[in-house]
C-alpha cells in the first residue's frame, strides 16, 4: 500500500469521525424534541402529518405499544410493496414497458426492502418499473431506516427513564408502565429531519458528479469500439442512491449497484457514498451520548467499532493489494505503482482501484448497507472472509441505522454482566441493574442471527434445490451460501455473487431469514428497553464499572471477537479460510 | 394463488412476531 492508498484512508477516517459529533447532536435534539434550524421549515408538515394521520404527538407509547405499532407499519408496507411489483404491468412510470414480477420474487425484494436489507435477487434495470422503484423501493428505503432507528431511540429512553412517581402511576394509562416515546413521532422526525434532508443534500451532489437522475425511457446508442447498440438503461437514480447509502439501506437501482457508472461514476461520488454509508450509525453513537447525560459514552462505543473496523479494513486491503498468485503465474503484474493499482484488481473498477474496493467492502458490510462497487466474489478468500465476519458479528461495527447501536448495546449488556459476575456484583448499565431478564433478552438478540446463518446455510447445502444453483464448485460455493445467508441473516443485502438465487427455494427462505433478523431481535431490543425504563436509577458506586475507560472499550471488543469467533470459526474454516490455504498453499 | 402463499406465509411470520411480544411481556411479568 503506498502514501496516496493510506491517505485515502486517513482522510475518509477523519471526516467520517469529525461529522459524528455535528450530526449525532443535531439528531439528538431531533429526538429530544428541541429547537433544530429546520424546524421552521419542517415544523407545520410535521404538525400536518399528526392531524391528517390522527396521532397525538404528546401520547407516551410502553414498550409493547411501540412494537405493535412498528410491526403493524411493517407489515403493511410489505404487503404495499408486494402488490407494487405484482401491478407495476398496469400501472403508470413504466416506459419499458415491464411486467409483473415473479411472487417469489416479489415477495423476497419486499421483505427485503421492508427490513431493510435490501437484498436484490433481481435487477433493477431489468425488473422494475419506475414507479415501483420510487413509490416502493425509495419509500421503504427512508421508512425501514427510520424504524430502526426508532427502536434505537426507545431504547435509550429505556435506559434514561425513571419510574413514575406516585400520582403519576395511578393516573397511568399504561398499567403504569414508563412510556418509551411515540413510534409515529420518532418515525415521522427521523424521516423528515434527518434522512430527507441529508438525502437531498446528497442527491444533489450525486447529480453533480454525473449519478442519473430522469423519468426518460432507455438509450440505445452506438458503442466507441464496436458498432454494436447498446441499450443504456436510466431513471430517477439519485434521489433512490442517496437514500439507499444514508439509511444503510443498499438496494442499487442498477444490477451491478455502485459499481455501475450512473450510480457511482467519481471517486468523488464513491468517497460521498461511502461517507453516507456509515455517517448516521456512526453519529447515532454520540446521539446516544447526549441522551443518556455522558457523551463518553457513546465515544467509547464509537472508538470499540472504529477499532474492529480499522483492523478488519487493514487484513481486506493488504489481502487485495497482496495480489493473486494465479495472476502471477499467468505473467500478470500486481506491482502497484503510481500508474498501476496492482493487487487483485479482478471484479474491481479501475476508476476505484484497491483501496477504495476494499474499504467500501469493508464499510457496507460493517453497517448492514449491502451495496457494492466490487464484486466481492472475487476477493481473495481473506478479504471475502472480512466481509462475512463482518456480518456475522451482527452488524454492530457501526451497523445498520438505528439497529447497529442497539445491537452493541445488547452485547453491551452481555459485557456488563460478565464481568459483573466475575468481581460478584450486580452488573450495572448507565445506573440501571441489569438482570437476568436483560440478559435472556439480551442473549437472544445475538443469538438469532447465529441460529439463522446456521442453520439456513445447513439447510440450504444438504438440499438439491440449494446446491443446484451454486455456479461455482467446493470451498467458494460454500463460501457463496455462507454470504448469501450471513448476509440476509443480518439484514445487510450485500451479495457474494456466483449463486443463483433468484428462485423460489432461495427467495422463500432467504426471506424468512431477513424478517426473522430483523423483527426478533427488534422485539427483545424494544422489551429490554421497557424493562429498564421501570427500574430505579443506582448511583455509581465504588464497585460500579466504569463503561467509557479503554478497560472496558477492550473488554467489549473481546466480548465480541470471542462471541463472533466462536459462533462462525467453524464454518469459515470450511469456506475462506480453506480456500486461502488451497490458493497460497499451491 | 402463488400471491395468497406469499401473503399467507407474511401473516404467519407476523403472527408468530405478535406471539413473541407476548412471551417478552410474560417473562417481563414473571419477574416482577
Amino acid at each position: 500500500m503506498n502514501m496516496y492508498s493510506l491517505l485515502q484512508i486517513v482522510l475518509f477516517m477523519v471526516v467520517l469521525l469529525g461529522l459524528a459529533k455535528p450530526l449525532g447532536s443535531y439528531m439528538a435534539k431531533v429526538y429530544q424534541g428541541e429547537h433544530t434550524f429546520l424546524d421552521r421549515v419542517l415544523g407545520p408538515i410535521e404538525r400536518f402529518i399528526y392531524r391528517m394521520s390522527g396521532i397525538d404527538p404528546k401520547e407516551e407509547m410502553n414498550w409493547k405499544v411501540y412494537a405493535i405499532a412498528m410491526l403493524t407499519f411493517n407489515v403493511l408496507g410489505l404487503l404495499f410493496v408486494y402488490a407494487l411489483q405484482r401491478l407495476q404491468g398496469v400501472l403508470p412510470l413504466n416506459p419499458q414497458g415491464l411486467g409483473a414480477v415473479s411472487a417469489d420474487s416479489s415477495w423476497n425484494t419486499a421483505v427485503s426492502f421492508a427490513s431493510n436489507t435490501n437484498w436484490q435477487g433481481y435487477g433493477g434495470e431489468v425488473t422494475m418499473s419506475y414507479l415501483t422503484q420510487m413509490l416502493g423501493l425509495s419509500v421503504q428505503n427512508f421508512v425501514s431506516a427510520a424504524a430502526g432507528m426508532a427502536v434505537l431511540v426507545a431504547f435509550i429512553r429505556g435506559i434514561v427513564s425513571t419510574p413514575l412517581s406516585p400520582p403519576h402511576f395511578q393516573n397511568s394509562k399504561m398499567g403504569g408502565q414508563r412510556g418509551v416515546g411515540n413510534f409515529w413521532v420518532d418515525l415521522t422526525r427521523s424521516t423528515l429531519y434527518i434522512l430527507l434532508p441529508l438525502s437531498i443534500v446528497l442527491a444533489l451532489a450525486l447529480v453533480s458528479q454525473g449519478v442519473v437522475q430522469t423519468f426518460s425511457e432507455y438509450k440505445t446508442v452506438n458503442g466507441l469500439q464496436s458498432s454494436a447498440e447498446q441499450n443504456l438503461p436510466l431513471g430517477p437514480a439519485a434521489s433512490q442512491i442517496a437514500i439507499k447509502q444514508l439509511g444503510t439501506n443498499g438496494g442499487g437501482f442498477f444490477n451491478v449497484n455502485s459499481a455501475h457508472p450512473f450510480e457511482n461514476p467519481t471517486p468523488f461520488s464513491n468517497f460521498l457514498e461511502m461517507l453516507a454509508i456509515l455517517i448516521i450509525p456512526a453519529a447515532l453513537c454520540y446521539t446516544f451520548g447526549v441522551m443518556v447525560g455522558d457523551t463518553r459514552q457513546g465515544w467509547s462505543l464509537l472508538i470499540v467499532m472504529t477499532i474492529i473496523f480499522v483492523a478488519l479494513l487493514s487484513v481486506a486491503v493488504w489481502s487485495e493489494q497482496g495480489g493473486n498468485p494465479a495472476f502471477t503465474a499467468m505473467g500478470i503484474d500486481q506491482t502497484q505503482t503510481d500508474i498501476n493499482p496492482g493487487g487483485n484488481m479482478e471484479g474491481k473498477e479501475v476508476r476505484f482501484g484497491i483501496v477504495n474496493s476494499a474499504l467500501w467492502a469493508t464499510a457496507t458490510t460493517a453497517a448492514s448497507n449491502g451495496s457494492v462497487n466490487a464484486m466481492h466474489d472475487s476477493f481473495m478468500p481473506l478479504g471475502g472472509l472480512v466481509t462475512m465476519w463482518l456480518m456475522q458479528l451482527g452488524e454492530i461495527i457501526y451497523g445498520g441505522a438505528g439497529s447497529g447501536l442497539y445491537g452493541m448495546l445488547a452485547f453491551v449488556i452481555i459485557a456488563v454482566f460478565v464481568s459483573g459476575l466475575m468481581v460478584g456484583r450486580t452488573p450495572e448499565y448507565l445506573g440501571k441493574k441489569i438482570e437476568a431478564y436483560e440478559m435472556k433478552m439480551a442473549s437472544i438478540m445475538i443469538l438469532i442471527p447465529v441460529f439463522v446463518v446456521l442453520t439456513g446455510t445447513a439447510v440450504a447445502l444438504m438440499s438439491a434445490t440449494g446446491r443446484a444453483t451454486i455456479y461455482n464448485p467446493s470451498t467458494h460455493g460454500f463460501s457463496e451460501v455462507l454470504y448469501a445467508f450471513s448476509s440476509a441473516g443480518n439484514n445487510n443485502g450485500s451479495a457474494f455473487a456466483g449463486l443463483g438465487a433468484n428462485n423460489p427455494f432461495y427467495n422463500t427462505i432467504l426471506g424468512f431469514a431477513m424478517l426473522i433478523a430483523r423483527y426478533w431481535l427488534a422485539i427483545p431490543a424494544l422489551a429490554i428497553a421497557g424493562s429498564l425504563a421501570n427500574k430505579k436509577k443506582v448511583p455509581a458506586g465504588a464497585g460500579t464499572l466504569p463503561t467509557h475507560t479503554p478497560l472496558f472499550i477492550a473488554w467489549l471488543i473481546g466480548v465480541i471477537v470471542i462471541v463472533g469467533a466462536l459462533s462462525f470459526l467453524p464454518a469459515l474454516a470450511l469456506g475462506p479460510i480453506v480456500e486461502h490455504l488451497v490458493v497460497f498453499g499451491s | 394463488m402463488n400471491d395468497l402463499l406469499f401473503i399467507g406465509l407474511t401473516i404467519l411470520f407476523f403472527t408468530l412476531t405478535f406471539g413473541l411480544v407476548k412471551v417478552c411481556e410474560r417473562l417481563m411479568d414473571n419477574k416482577s
